[in-house]
């Protein structure tokens, strides 16, 4: 489906991914997972055409860009748009006609406001169903969890799981492990730019109890919180 | 605003600071040579410059911080100073009265906040093509309404070259919705050719310049019949100054139009026929940048 070879990525001459290999297969999830700067938001732009760089990027699909669904971490909207004309505008994009709205709204969003008055979570979730409702056969979610209240965490997990089951490829960055857990095939970690490590679900206890001591290792000790 | 605007463009603060001085003074003896509503207009357009120190975020955080005694001042101080070049224009013109008004406008306008934006949501009919006309309309709909009282003038006072240059205004400022560069983002997302998204938002631009522009349009063949030939001129012109604005976008993107196009662009407004030769060099470049980001 997509296939990653040999990708590196420069800013000047600080290298952010170094030598990256990847395969993605059609109706699977995979996470990614790394400290902040590990380059997991660079990785995700160069896979959608938004960065240049080095390697080879193919896909079964082509071009890529035109079925891929990308929830950014930093989402911008418009002043003066509301939140059905952003969907509206996302669905244009893809010669996408739109039905019925209010079916469709399925975190309940208040559509006839200005998108850029909502709250983070809110924020998300309005993306998430702008590209949701582009039908892309490709999902790159970048943080989705983030900021989102509990149900609708739930309800995003659910529909990582339909879009699996529908064949989808997607590809989830999270820091909330237990959402990865839930829904991802393989986790990648990727550190310093480069994928350090490739976990399969049995091994997801383990990955987890890793991070904990490499991250938190005995840095809280030093706060002296008791 | 505008020399930090000048200065994004690379020029030096001095040559930004004289040739923002330059363009203020240029522009403002034209207007008052060529319309009788200049000083009306500069009222109307020192207002629209005012207005946004009312938002309610930027004063909200004002008022975190300052004493109230300290915000009412610093209000009043940025408001006289954006006031200050139209002041001193309409003081050398010697129209005292709208002078006063001004710094009446300017003194009222910072006691004005802004209240909850959710409240209202402005109605537009360009829901169907998000965004730009959906932004334009609701941050200028109140200058939109100008070139309407302009018209009714000309056509009371049988002064048809006021109706020709409310037409022309209409056009200028459907052409400037499309001053702003969107995020890259909002480009990529496209399943289109650099070429279908050019002529995709060429094609909703004049849709929707159409349906501001007709009416005045039509009462001027109305009122005018015999100057048939020169209303049909005017619409083209104003057209193609949305098409020069929407292709000038792109030239640098997803950078802003750099001082070179926007050149381009002012001389386009003062000689149409420099358009001609704009468009087809704006469209090249564009698709040029585009194909950067959109696939072939």
């Amino acid at each position: 489906m997509i296939d990653i070879q040999a990708l590196h990525k420069f800013y000047g001459k600080h290298q952010i991914l170094q030598n990256l290999n990847l395969n993605c297969e059609k109706g699977k999830v995979y996470g990614i997972v790394g400290e902040n700067g590990a380059g997991k938001t660079t990785l995700f732009k160069c896979i959608a055409g938004l960065e240049s760089y080095e390697g080879n990027i193919q896909s079964e699909i082509v071009p890529l860009k035109d079925h891929l669904g990308f929830l950014q971490t930093d989402l911008f909207f418009f002043p003066k748009i509301t939140g059905k004309e952003y969907i509206q505008l996302l669905c244009n994009a893809r010669n996408i006609s739109l039905g019925n709205f209010d079916e469709k709204n399925i975190f309940d969003l208040p559509l006839e406001e200005y998108a850029i008055n909502y709250s983070t979570g809110m924020k998300k979730k309005l993306a998430l169903t702008a590209i949701l409702l582009q039908q892309n056969e490709v999902f790159i979610l970048d943080e989705p969890f983030n900021g989102v209240d509990i149900q609708s965490n739930m309800m995003i997990t659910e529909i990582i799981h339909r879009l699996k089951k529908a064949g989808k490829t997607l590809l989830i960055s999270s820091h909330i492990f237990s959402t990865l857990r839930d829904t991802c095939d393989e986790i990648h970690l990727l550190q310093k730019g480069t994928f350090s490590k490739k976990v399969l679900p049995t091994e997801y206890d383990l990955l987890e109890a890793e991070m904990k001591d490499t991250i938190i290792g005995n840095k809280i000790d030093f706060l002296g919180l008791g | 605003m505008a020399i930090r605007h000048l200065q994004d463009f690379g020029l030096p603060i001095a040559v930004s600071l004289l040739l923002a001085i330059s363009l203020f003074i240029g522009v403002s003896a034209a207007l008052f040579i060529k319309t009788t509503w200049a000083a009306h207009l500069y009222l109307v357009l020192a207002t629209y410059l005012i207005l946004p120190f009312s938002n309610k975020e930027r004063n909200d955080f004002l008022v975190s911080f300052l004493p109230e005694k300290s915000y009412y001042q610093v209000r009043i101080i940025e408001n006289l100073l954006y006031s200050l070049p139209f002041l001193a224009f309409l003081l050398y013109k010697k129209v005292f009265l709208f002078a006063l008004l001004l710094v009446g406008i300017a003194l009222i306008l910072a006691f004005f906040r802004q209240k909850n934006r959710r409240l209202f949501i402005m109605p537009t009919p360009f829901y169907r093509y998000p965004f730009e006309f959906i932004i334009g309309f609701r941050r200028v709909f109140y200058l939109l309404i100008i070139p309407y009282i302009l018209l009714f003038f000309s056509i009371n006072g049988q002064n048809f070259e006021v109706g020709i240059f409310a037409l022309l205004l209409l056009a200028l400022i459907c052409a400037s919705f499309y001053s702003e560069t969107e995020k890259e983002y909002f480009v990529w997302v496209h399943a289109f050719s650099p070429q279908n998204f050019l002529f995709h938002k060429i094609k909703t631009a004049v849709l929707y310049v159409s349906l501001l522009i007709l009416p005045v349009f039509i009462a001027m063949l109305l009122a005018f019949p015999q100057q048939f030939l020169y209303i049909l001129g005017a619409q083209i012109i104003g057209y193609l100054y949305v098409i020069a604005f929407i292709l000038a976008k792109y030239t640098h993107f997803p950078d802003n139009i750099d001082i070179v196009h926007s050149l381009f662009l002012t001389i386009s407004i003062l000689f149409p026929p420099f358009l001609l030769l704009c468009i087809p060099l704006f469209y090249a470049q564009s698709h040029k940048k585009l194909s950067q980001i959109l696939h072939d």
